[in-house]
This record gives C-alpha cells, structure tokens and sequence, in this order.
C-alpha cells in the first residue's frame, strides 16, 4: 500500500505543470457544425507564386524542406488549419 | 503550427465550430476529439490529454524568406486578407511572443522588441537570446549555448551581433555566424509564437513579460 502511495506521489510530482484553466474546458458553439477540413492545399514554387515581397509569412523547415505560408492566406474561419505534410512530415499550419 | 501525428495515427484537423476563451477549438476528423488551438492540446474526447508537438516557425516578409531559402514551396489559395501587414506596424503593442521554458510561460513584448531587437535574459538556469529583424519582421529566438559556452551578445547595428567571448559577427535575422572564430555556427532556435497579447494571456494568465 506505501509503495503505491509512494508512486502516485511520484507520478503527481512529475506531471506537467498545467495552467488551472485547463481542467475548465467550457466552449462554447458558434457554428453549427465543423468546417470541412483543408487538405492537399495548392502549392507552388516561390516563382510560380504571386505574393507581394512585403506579405508576411509563416516559414517552416523540415526534413530538409522550406515552406511559407503566407499570413494573408491563412485568416477568416475557413483558413485556420491546413493540413500539409513537408519533408515527410504530417503538419498542421495553424496560426 | 503542429506536428499533427499522435502515438502514431496522423490526425486531419479542422475548425470545429466551438471557441473555448474565444480562441479556436479544432476537431480531428479521426476520432472528433476537441483540440486547444493555442495549447495544442486535446480538452475532450478520445485523445484527451494528448498533445501535439509544435513546430519552429518563423515570421517574416515573403522577400526575406525567399532569400533565406531560394528553394522554398509557398500555399497558393486565395488571399483571404491584405491586411495583415499593415496591422502589424500600425500597432506593435498588440503583439507579443510568447514561450515556454522550464514549464513557465513568458511573453516578450513586440513593441519593446521593435526597440531593442537584440535582448538576451535569463529564466531560472537558461539564457536565452530574442532577435527581433526590422527589415523582414522576424522575430526569433534562441539557446545562448553554443558548444557548451553561453555566449553574451550585443547589437552591432541593423542587421549583426556579436557575441563577447570570441567577438564573432551574427546575423540577427536568422542567428548565423558569419565572420570571426564562430563562423558557420548557428544558434539553436526554440518554439516562440507570434500571438495577439489579449489571447496569449487568456490561455496563459501566470505568462510574465520579460522585462527590457
């Protein structure tokens, strides 16, 4: 019996610290249903694209792969996630 | 931005339609979980408690990524916004980014960032190096440890550092060394995120400023 005391003390010692507000999970609804998920987004080479050099991005390397995503692409309830995968990697571009 | 794999089942992520402290609440079309946006945690459903590993992302100007990395690929769906840019300038304050070391949460604010754009501090046993590029937008951060010495840094002029002990020049736009001894080395970046201050301290209340 102390030795599992003795563990779930060593278990609650170890948890992550969590923000308080994490055991306080209340959304709310504001949409009836979820939007349909974004995959296999378009993506083009940086000469095929048509940004302006002063748009700003959000850059992501992996597995030896640069990506951007550019901010002005990425607002409004539609845009919020796109599900990619770079260099090998599944990602979610979220901001 | 996530890594969207947990223990091995890649996940698709959408909006959900809820808001949790008026921030994004994402569902995952596999087994309808409910993610924290900026947590990159599951607050209910199966996958609860999971959480997603981010991912190092930099923000800066099209122009100035492209030049970092010639090679790179870009999203290309409709713009959505034109705005956001300007936004940025037009009030700094808005913004901060924000972080976590040793299971704390700090914020360092952009509009002191904008004046100080080369600041190192330290949280408990870390030092830390925040990089602020004007010309491109990006803000960054880093390990102030390079092959085991912590380096002391100072601002040159726009665009370089120098680091005290071996008086190498740094590029503070992307944290590479590009004259003296340290040549070629670069510092290691760590997680920051660009965030609106409002919803940074909604999800993190205990979150501190760094001082400046």
């Amino acid at each position: 019996m102390k030795r599992y005391f003795f563990l779930a003390a060593l278990l609650y010692a170890l948890a992550p610290h969590l923000p308080a507000q994490v055991e306080n999970y209340q959304p709310k609804t504001v949409l009836a249903k979820p939007i349909r998920a974004i995959t296999n987004p378009p993506i083009v080479k940086a000469e095929d694209a048509s940004i302006d050099d002063s748009e700003l991005i959000i850059g992501v390397q992996s597995g030896g792969q640069a990506r951007a995503y550019p901010i002005n692409q990425l607002t409004g309830p539609s845009r919020e996630i796109i599900n990619d995968t770079l260099g090998g990697t599944a990602i979610a571009a979220t901001w | 931005m996530y890594v969207r794999k947990v223990d091995q089942q890649t996940l698709t992520l959408r909006v959900s339609g809820k808001l949790w402290m008026r921030s994004l609440v994402m569902s995952d079309l596999e087994t309808n979980s409910e993610w924290s946006h900026l947590l990159g945690r599951a607050m209910a459903g199966k996958l609860k408690g999971k959480v997603l590993e981010p991912i190092v992302t930099d923000m800066m100007t099209w122009a100035a990524w492209k030049k970092e990395f010639p090679q790179t690929t870009v999203l290309n769906m409709r713009r959505t916004s034109a705005h956001y840019t300007r936004d940025f300038y037009r009030d700094a304050s808005m913004f901060v980014f924000g972080f976590e070391v040793g299971g704390e949460t700090r914020a360092l604010p952009m509009s002191a960032m904008l004046k100080s754009p080369v600041h190192q501090f330290t949280i408990g046993d870390e030092t830390l190096l925040a990089t602020f590029d004007k010309k491109s937008t990006a803000a960054r951060l880093f390990d102030s440890e390079v092959d085991g010495n912590v380096l002391e840094f100072t601002q040159l002029d726009e665009r370089l550092m120098q680091d005290k002990q071996t008086g190498s020049r740094w590029r503070i736009a992307n944290g590479e060394a590009i004259g003296g001894e340290l040549t070629g080395k670069r510092l290691t970046p760590r997680v920051g995120i660009m965030s609106f201050r409002r919803a940074w301290q909604n999800f993190h209340p205990d979150s501190e400023d760094v001082a400046f």
